[in-house]
């Protein structure tokens, strides 16, 4: 009996540090996350990507030194598109990363890389570009597929708790982004751009995947909002703009802040005049009702795939000697706003990398297209290249060094008008060839100036981290990570990986020890300072 | 410093490879050219896996009986449809049409006719044949790939140029061309190599070869010049930089690389640099006349 009762604590204390270990996420943990955790795909609400952390900085981050690394197992899975490639920003709960590809999903020790369960979806198709991650709430975690669903999992062990379908396959909708919580919501969007299909945003029930509102980004019907920008309702209704950059939240306005995607038809543009609302913007909307709150739109008219689903970031400063809450987005057409994220008024309209398509900007502070530089069929040269100033990867600002930090692209193309019919359908065009200089850029929110740029020696582009460290986190050519000094731009420190990296990376404190974690195609890496 | 990267248009092109089962998933084969380099006209496509858009059982077109089909559609659907049915004032797109997007081999529209669809001729739609209604879907299905990235009809389409003699005035003038090139010489008959775009693209975005292997190195490669401190410089083809280390193959074949530190000179030459410093200053005009002028060069 004795030795029954001793094994009997031992189980009772095994499965007591299994539920510690995983005993989910309190929703307060989104309003206000700790050093210890990433709980969502930015970290936080805001979207900064900034932790105060300073045990790694730029004092010591040379000796910043490798701690694991995971090789994703897909279990004798094919590798379907990018399945075996780590686009997800991992979340970090209780000493556990949580992460996804395309129809996979996966938990991780987040002290030593072990696996510890592996999910996959048995998938019905749809394209397989991309994952950006998971969210999580309570003891369940939520992915999306490319075959558009919604997958439901158990934290504990990653079995599937329910699934939903979220769009149409037939239409060429696939779904990519990473899920955000915003209270009893879970918010989730929608990609694809090869037919001429409407964008929308969902928020479902956390407990059945059950729809609760939607917005759709284009109109769907004469007399909706932004229905003067359109020809007719066909056009409207078939307009594009889909959700595929993760959602940004103000707790305290109950705003949820979407970036949507470039109209259809993407390059060819005959049969869509006018500024295609709301493609290509930013909006604000309230959480619990999805309704529209204010709107700005980066690319009136998009002509050149410059979706603006670039991140969104959150963050109070001090314009002209006011406090002001401040929006920030550099888009992917090269031009860099601050907005009042309260009405969307814009503060700043810049160019953080050479442009070469707008007549300056409009009164709202949107650029005006040069039709001059819209595709032709006989080629015009463009600043940027469709691949854009910037993309998806997440930006960063440091409110301890006042700085947004933008992976930049300097590139040239010439964007060809293939269709050159009346009623042109899916894109209808493209850009070819191209020229591309790589480099950070570090841009004053107060003006727009650039503060700094650091250019790199060949092609790197990833997702960025700053830290009160004043350190910035990024990838440099050769597969490099790189930490940057946040307030000058030099060079610090560098790892070469396995490949070129595939995310944003990630920080946070377990042991009284920080971590930075970036995945690189099929592998996630671990660094940690041990000093 | 500016370093040239020849990169797909876009990100996502694989598209088509999927929708035509011969060619190999996410190569469309696309990249430096312009013309004639998209994917082979197939006689049947469809299906395929990853990495594509639509779902895993998106109908498989026969081409043959897309052919068929169209004789259908000029005959009975043509008028109100539009010849690639995208729809008239008098009839919607059909590449739009949840009907169709969800067929598979007419199962949807074959129903859909027969509820008493109007035709063109007047019969009624209960007149058309299971064989004739799968044949139209084979033809809506082709329609609606020939919109896609990576189809056929998805490349430049031929354009004509802007004003020869403008364009030999930007060259030997504003343009500095003549400086490193010459009509007589390498640039001798370039318009009977090369279509109007893939002219256009060369001479704005130069570069993309490497040389063949183990051969010389092109005459375009980035050329570096390291010098220790005290030491002697070498100098080579740059294989690699970043940051913290240099690269470089010596006209010998060895390969040597350095740490970069603050006592370590390094100088890089880029012998395309005058073709990457005109992007900043070319207009659409020029490059037109310029290509106008290159393709008199026969």
């Amino acid at each position: 009996m004795k030795r029954f009762g001793f094994l009997f604590s031992c189980a009772l204390a095994a499965a007591t540090l299994i539920v510690q270990a995983q005993s989910g996420l309190d929703p307060k943990k989104l309003l206000n996350p700790g050093t210890d955790s990433w709980p969502t795909y930015n970290g936080d609400y805001s979207g900064r990507r900034f932790s105060t952390l300073t045990k790694i900085n730029a004092n010591n981050v040379s000796g910043l030194s490798l701690a694991w690394v995971y090789r994703l197992n897909l279990g004798g899975a094919p590798v379907v598109g990018s399945s075996a490639t780590i686009k997800a920003t991992p979340l970090q709960i209780d000493g556990i990363l949580y992460f996804s590809t395309p129809d996979n999903a996966w938990a991780v020790d987040a002290r030593t890389g072990r696996e510890i369960w592996h999910y996959t979806w048995q998938s019905q198709g749809g394209n397989h570009l991309s994952n950006r991650g998971v969210a999580v709430l309570g003891e369940w975690l939520y992915f999306e597929t490319p075959d558009d669903h919604l997958i439901c999992l158990n934290i504990k062990d990653g079995k599937e708790r329910w699934h939903v379908t979220t769009a149409d396959l037939n239409q060429f909708y696939y779904s990519s982004t990473a899920p955000v919580i915003v209270k009893n919501h879970v918010i989730t969007g929608v990609s694809g751009d090869d037919l001429d299909i409407p964008g929308y945003l969902d928020a479902r029930d956390p407990e059945t995947g059950e729809l609760q509102w939607r917005w759709y980004t284009v109109p769907q019907k004469k007399g909706d909002p932004g229905f003067e920008t359109w020809p007719n309702e066909d056009m409207a209704r078939h307009g594009g703009g889909m959700t595929w950059q993760p959602i940004t939240y103000d707790p305290e306005l109950n705003l949820i802040y979407v970036a949507t995607g470039n109209p259809q038809p993407v390059i060819a543009h005959v049969n869509r005049p006018g500024a295609n609302l709301f493609t290509a913007s930013i909006v604000a909307l309230n959480a619990d009702t999805g309704k529209m709150v204010w709107y700005f739109q980066p690319s009136p008219h998009d002509t050149h795939d410059w979706d603006a689903t670039e991140p969104v970031v959150l963050f109070d400063g001090t314009v002209s000697g006011r406090p002001r809450k401040l929006l920030a987005h550099a888009s992917r057409n090269g031009h860099f706003f601050v907005l009042d994220r309260t009405d969307g008024k814009a503060i700043v309209s810049m160019e953080y990398v050479k442009t070469n398509w707008s007549l300056g900007y409009d009164e709202k502070g949107q650029p005006v297209p040069n039709p001059e530089k819209m595709p032709k069929v006989e080629g015009a040269l463009v600043a940027p290249a469709a691949n854009g100033g910037t993309n998806w990867q997440p930006t960063t600002f440091s409110p301890a060094t006042g700085l947004f930090y933008v992976p930049t692209s300097l590139s040239y193309a010439v964007f060809y008008l293939f269709d050159p019919g009346e009623n042109p359908q899916g894109w209808g065009g493209s850009d070819r060839g191209g020229y591309s200089e790589s480099m950070i850029t570090a841009i004053d929110y107060k003006t727009g100036k650039i503060r700094w740029t650091h250019n790199w020696d060949g092609p790197a582009r990833s997702g960025l981290l700053s830290t009160a460290g004043n350190l910035l986190f990024t990838a440099g050519p050769g597969n490099s990570l790189v930490a940057l000094n946040a307030t000058t731009g030099d060079p610090l420190w560098h790892a070469r990986l396995n490949a070129g990296i595939s995310n944003g990376p990630i920080t946070y404190e377990l042991d009284g020890l920080q971590y930075v974690i970036v995945g690189a195609a099929d592998t996630l890496w671990a660094f940690v300072m041990n000093r | 410093m500016r370093i040239f990267v020849k990169y797909v248009a876009i990100a996502s092109l694989p598209l088509v490879a999927a929708l035509h089962a011969q060619t190999p998933q996410g190569n469309p084969g696309r990249g430096g050219g312009v013309q004639g380099q998209g994917v082979p006209p197939p006689t049947r496509g469809g299906g395929g896996g990853g990495g594509t858009a639509g779902p895993a059982d998106k109908p498989l077109v026969d081409f043959a009986a897309a052919e068929r089909g169209k004789t259908v559609w000029v005959a009975e659907c043509v008028t109100c449809h539009g010849p690639q049915a995208r729809g008239t004032d008098t009839g919607p797109n059909l590449l739009r049409s949840l009907v169709f997007l969800r067929d598979r081999y007419g199962n949807e529209i074959g129903p859909f006719l027969k509820k008493g669809h109007p035709l063109q001729s007047g019969k009624p739609a209960t007149s058309l044949t299971d064989a004739q209604i799968t044949d139209l879907s084979h033809f809506l299905r082709k329609q609606l790939i020939d919109t896609l990235r990576g189809a056929a009809t998805f490349t430049v389409q031929p354009f004509k140029s802007g004003d020869a003699k403008a364009g030999e005035e930007f060259f030997n003038g504003a343009g500095k061309c003549s400086g490193c090139h010459s009509p007589a010489k390498d640039l001798a008959g370039i318009a009977s190599r090369y279509e109007t775009a893939d002219i256009q693209q060369r001479m704005l975005f130069p570069g993309g070869g490497r040389g063949r292997r183990g051969g010389p190195p092109p005459a375009s490669a980035v050329r570096v010049t390291v010098t220790p401190q005290g030491g002697a410089p070498l100098s080579g083809v740059l294989v690699y930089m970043d940051d913290f280390v240099v690269s470089l193959q010596e006209p010998n074949g060895t390969y040597r690389s350095f740490r970069r530190t603050s006592s370590l000179k390094v100088d890089k030459t880029d012998p395309l640099e005058a073709h990457h410093a005109l992007l900043d200053t070319i207009t659409d005009k020029n490059i037109h006349d310029l290509v106008a002028y290159l393709e008199t060069l026969r």
